[in-house]
């Protein structure tokens, strides 16, 4: 089992990198993507490109959906590419010129951010990236100046949400430099119970102190939201049924929509680490929940929103027997 | 800065009208200027016409052209050449934003090395300028060698 998979779906660290000769993405011309695209993947060897300039909408928006692409790379009308290696991806064309991320399962940010910078080193060594001694990698938007990176951890909270214990938190998060955000980031509602922590600062601390304060916070988090769930538990039976029920809806549902499905999947997901549903793991529920969403669904084939919600009940059907 | 009259392009035409002590200010772009009517001006009175508007320089990127009003207005920077070419009109939004301006943290390979030849070069160079004053012409020529050097060895 991925390390605290029960309150951390994932962990993501990124870095945002740009090429000294170009202006930066949105005042880029296709022949110059196209340059920077090729200049990328001949220093990226081994890396699969999957190139995004004339993919379907409904493709692209998949990615985004499966939090393999950000929603701006997968809607920008620009030519622009995905090179991908195991869990590293490497956005070409993004806002910046390079956004390199690697997405794990669990709280491993300390392998994540190793794994982030062996492709990193690769991208410093050989090409002539914008850097600044005072201001550190130079990019689009000045939010990201310094170290261009932002380390996020996906958190699985219904605990602290439910017991409203996620308020107080949320307010001391800034104090420490960190922000919390919906599922799919910056401006995102935050559905299912899904919290995103990450650094809201990136100039004038190194990457580790980032790393060191966003670990221990995040680890704080963890065993508050265990006690939160204790507390749930220890409430008695009343708590329970809610969460066999959802679990129910979800096996014989003969047509779930998307925003009943994700209400759904924080319940059962709630009731496997209470030992209320068995035989489920959280791997197959957050894999099932990034296969279901509309345009992963749709990919393909022209469904309508009905069809949608039916071939959605079959696949959790299917997955959870 | 947006023209207060269209809303649409930037403007260029800045200027203020006094009225009787109502004073008010106008930014225009260069469409609008053409058909805006200035109404009451005592210079056309005494028969002189009022001196056309003169569209205000603006500074530009020297990489991308953009300016400061377009950073503002997009929040993003053009190129990685703005933040020398608008260092000081950007360097307190960066503070506001990340109270430092002090990067720590990853650097790129071989930066160091490079910017120990830039500023070797720089030393160089002043010392070729001070031996060319003072008429040392072999000193001079050996310098220029050891700068050609140095900066082939940068490329």
């Amino acid at each position: 089992m991925n390390k605290d998979i029960d309150t951390v779906i994932s962990t993501r660290v990124r870095f945002a990198r740009n090429l000294k000769d170009y202006p930066f993405t949105s005042r880029l011309d296709p022949t110059s993507c196209k340059e920077i695209i090729e200049k990328t993947e001949g220093v990226l060897k081994g890396f699969e490109k999957i190139d995004f300039t004339d993919m379907d909408p409904v493709t692209a928006t998949s990615y985004a959906e499966r939090h393999v692409v950000s929603s701006e790379f997968s809607n920008s009308k620009l030519p622009r590419a995905l090179l991908e290696k195991g869990d590293t991806r490497v956005m070409v064309c993004e806002e910046d010129h390079i956004r390199l991320q690697v997405i794990k399962q669990g709280f491993v940010l300390d392998e994540a951010y190793a794994e982030a910078c062996s492709t990193d080193d690769k991208l410093l060594s050989e090409l002539r990236i914008a850097y600044d001694e005072h201001l550190g990698f130079l990019t689009h938007c000045p939010t990201n100046l310094g170290n261009g990176m932002r380390a996020s951890v996906m958190m699985f909270l219904p605990g602290l949400a439910m017991t409203g214990e996620l308020k107080a938190i949320i307010s001391q998060l800034p104090k420490l430099g960190l922000t919390i955000r919906g599922m799919y980031g910056e401006g995102s509602r935050s559905g299912g119970f899904i919290y995103q922590i990450s650094n809201a600062e990136s100039l004038g601390s190194s990457e580790e102190n980032i790393l060191c304060k966003l670990k221990d916070t995040v680890t704080q988090i963890i065993i508050r939201e265990r006690l939160a769930r204790d507390r749930i538990k220890s409430s008695g039976e009343t708590a329970y049924d809610p969460l066999s029920r959802a679990y129910g809806i979800l096996k014989y549902a003969y047509s779930v929509t998307s925003e009943e499905f994700i209400d759904l999947y924080a319940r059962v997901r709630l009731g496997v680490y209470l030992g209320i549903i068995e035989g489920v793991s959280y791997e197959a529920l957050d894999e099932l929940f990034c296969s279901v969403m509309p345009c992963t669904l749709s990919m393909g084939e022209q469904l309508s929103p009905a069809e949608r919600d039916i071939k959605r009940a079959q696949i959790i059907k299917t997955v959870l027997g | 800065m947006l023209c207060s009259k269209c809303h649409k392009n930037e403007a260029t035409v800045y200027f203020k009208q006094n009225i009787n002590g109502n004073i008010r200010e106008y930014a225009l772009c260069a469409e609008c200027a053409a058909q805006f009517e200035l109404g009451f001006s005592p210079l056309n009175i005494f028969g002189v016409h009022s001196a056309p508007a003169v569209p205000r320089e603006q500074k530009r990127c020297t990489l991308c052209a953009s300016t400061l009003e377009e950073i503002k207005r997009d929040g993003k920077v053009g190129c990685a050449e703005c933040y020398s070419v608008f260092k000081s009109e950007l360097e307190p939004m960066i503070g506001r934003i990340h109270g430092s301006q002090t990067h720590k943290g990853r650097v790129p390979k071989g930066y160091a090395e490079v910017k120990r030849t830039e500023n070797e070069l720089d030393s160089l160079k002043k010392e070729l300028k001070r031996a060319i004053d003072a008429e040392e012409y072999e000193l001079a020529a050996e310098l220029r060698d050891r700068i050609r050097e140095k900066e082939a060895g940068n490329e």
